[in-house]
């Protein structure tokens, strides 16, 4: 969880002293924490919209909301779940708005990458992940939540439990089954 | 995960460290006599290889200073007006309507009685023979359709 990302004279602090910080009315505490977490909570969103433009607008959203509710904060969580619990809410929100919270039948056609297409290394990871990046996008939308959290974010099953509002048992075995959807999409691409 | 153990949730949990010592014992016992678990554990950490070869996406700017100068455009916005309060006419309406109230009954007190007829001599400057003209007969001075 705690992939810090270094900026200026604050990196050596601690994310809930930046937040005590900035209840001290200290700004740049405030920019420091938004730095911090920009690129996991953006790169988040756009996995899960498949946008930039949206994932910028509902990181910017996220981290406004953050400075709203940071003067009052507890730290009985950590901030950066509290943070991806947030960018999840706005994501399936803007994604229910649009309805195109869709599940697809993983037996359905996939148009993906053809993975013997690249001779190099360098190729064929690239093809490796447009496939798994295409397999994901064809996922049902608690499967990527999850999936992601896990394998991107490394978070632990509590964490991402506080995240999604899930009980331990719940995120186990959520995980498995999107791990075995996830395997019969790419069945033989990766 | 595994169409023939049923083991799948706790394999996806081992993957991921978290089971108890006791049952992540148990499930290594077991993994060794299952080779569809195995093949399973193998894919899976394919998988999560591929997940590791995932590229690194950022946003490509200080999202910092966006953030504030959004936050210092949403203060600057005035505030929305606030709602007029219809309530605060009741007095000055009553009074309005007093005074109106007010005036038609005294206008009914000054001009109450009824209107009485016009007398006939009014009427004498509507006959068809001028004020002080000469009535050459009877019949003339006074047409059928008057009597």
């Amino acid at each position: 969880m705690n992939k810090s990302e270094p900026c200026g004279s604050w990196q050596q602090l601690q994310d809930h002293e930046c937040i005590a910080l900035f209840q001290h009315g200290e700004q740049d505490a405030f920019a420091e924490l938004v730095r911090r977490h920009q690129n996991r909570v953006y790169r988040f969103l756009l996995r899960m919209m498949g946008c930039r433009e949206e994932a910028l607008e509902l990181t910017q959203e996220t981290m406004l909301k953050a400075f709203r509710v940071l003067p009052g904060w507890r730290p009985d969580a950590a901030f950066a779940t509290w943070l991806f619990r947030v960018a999840n809410n706005a994501a399936m929100d803007r994604l229910r708005r649009k309805k195109v919270v869709k599940y697809v039948p993983i037996e359905e056609h996939m148009d993906f990458p053809d993975p013997a297409a690249g001779p190099d290394d360098e190729l064929q990871s690239a093809q490796r992940y447009r496939i798994l990046e295409a397999a994901l996008r064809r996922l049902q939308e608690d499967y990527r939540q999850v999936l992601l959290l896990r394998e991107v974010e490394e978070m632990s099953y509590a964490e991402i439990g506080d995240v999604l509002g899930l009980r331990e048992g719940t995120v186990k075995s959520r995980i498995a089954r999107a791990r075995q959807a996830l395997l019969e999409v790419c069945k033989g691409r990766i | 995960m595994n169409k023939h153990c049923k083991k799948s949730e706790d394999l996806s949990a081992y993957l991921d460290g978290e089971l108890d010592e006791k049952t992540r014992l148990k499930f290594e016992t077991h993994l060794e006599d299952c080779s569809a678990c195995m093949e399973m554990l193998h894919d899976l950490r394919c998988l999560h290889g591929c997940f590791q070869t995932l590229p690194q996406q950022e946003v490509g700017f200080d999202l910092a200073p966006a953030v504030l100068a959004e936050l210092g455009r949403q203060r600057a916005r005035p505030a929305s007006l606030p709602r007029f309060n219809w309530w605060r006419l009741l007095p000055a309406s009553f009074a309005a309507a007093a005074t109106v109230l007010l005036g038609v009954f005294l206008g009914n007190l000054l001009t109450g009685a009824p209107d009485a007829e016009v007398a006939a001599p009014t009427l004498a400057m509507f006959d068809p023979i001028p004020p002080g003209g000469l009535c050459i007969g009877f019949a003339e001075c006074y047409p059928k359709e008057r009597i």
